[in-house]
């Protein structure tokens, strides 16, 4: 049985510790983008590969400018349902319990 | 007797205000706490529905039922609040519903042939995504979609959209993550496809 030493500071171990950060940071990069990493160590290291790895930062962009093409799309609503509702509100403080 | 008259004890007269009765307290929160929030009240129903029609009914029945009940609710995030009557009532409304708000392994529909996609040079202006995107949103199940809503565009927490809609944190991030994979790849080819850039 072969046992690998990781020596630390040494290029294999340095290799093994950003492959084993890139894969961190690709499965937390959507809750890195909605900020739900709390702040601390962990978030900084992730925060900096993002800024480092190019395809980790394409996923983060890809899911910032979805985010922000589904603000525009559902952002606004129907001005008519809201017409709608506000009459209703407005029976109902009237004393028009339906 | 002198008759002069002895001005009254200050305050003696000065009656409280008469109280306000439980239906104007009821109404005055109601007004103050949920009449403004008619818009995000139109946003989250048409996200847990599957037309605008089926969107008014809900909402309608939420603004009712939040009417009734504004005695037992704490004044607190009246968001959470909606969203929580919202979500009860699409359950109630049909097992189809009941389904598709409750279960995470609700099947998604197949996804579209990328050669359905038009041409990427005409698909990149941002209208025309939008198009795209509306559809492909429209056609997430009502649970994944509620939380996009919640997460991307109301700007809930993880916890905060957990805790309205009943469901473990986990299924959370498993949700949102489905249903923007699913987004992504109805984008392919367009200007939100890192691909094309």
């Amino acid at each position: 049985m072969t046992v690998i030493a990781w020596i630390p500071w040494t290029k294999p171990w340095r290799q093994r510790r950003d492959y084993i950060i890139c894969r961190q940071t690709l499965e937390r990069v959507q809750e890195i983008v909605d900020g739900e990493v709390p702040h601390g160590h962990t978030a900084r290291v992730l925060e900096k590969h993002l800024h480092a790895c190019k395809s980790c930062g394409e996923e983060a962009e890809a899911i910032r400018m979805l985010k922000i093409a589904i603000v525009r799309v559902c952002g606004d609503c129907d001005p008519e349902a809201v017409a709608k509702l506000e009459a209703l509100a407005q029976q109902l403080l009237e004393g028009h319990d339906a | 007797m002198n008759g002069t008259l002895v001005s009254p004890r200050p305050g003696i007269l000065d009656f409280p205000e008469p109280m306000a009765t439980d239906l104007d307290t009821r109404r005055q929160r109601f007004e103050e706490l949920i009449v403004p929030e008619m818009p995000f009240l139109a946003r989250i129903s048409r996200a847990m529905s599957h037309s605008q029609a089926e969107a008014d009914d809900l909402a309608q029945d939420t603004l009712v039922k939040a009417f009734r009940a504004i005695d037992r609710f704490d004044g607190k995030f009246p968001r959470a609040w909606l969203t929580r009557i919202a979500r009860n009532t699409a359950i109630n409304r049909d097992q189809r519903n009941r389904e598709f708000l409750q279960a995470d392994d609700s099947p998604i529909e197949p996804e579209p042939d990328p050669a359905e996609l038009t041409d990427p040079e005409d698909i990149v202006l941002s209208g025309v995504v939008d198009e795209n995107l509306k559809a492909a949103l429209d056609s997430l199940p009502p649970s994944f979609r509620t939380l996009i809503q919640l997460v991307d565009v109301e700007g809930m927490s993880y916890q905060e959209a957990a805790d309205v809609l009943d469901i473990p944190i986990g299924t959370v991030m498993s949700r949102l993550h489905r249903g923007r994979e699913r987004l992504r790849k109805a984008l392919a080819g367009t200007s939100l496809d890192p691909q094309t850039r």
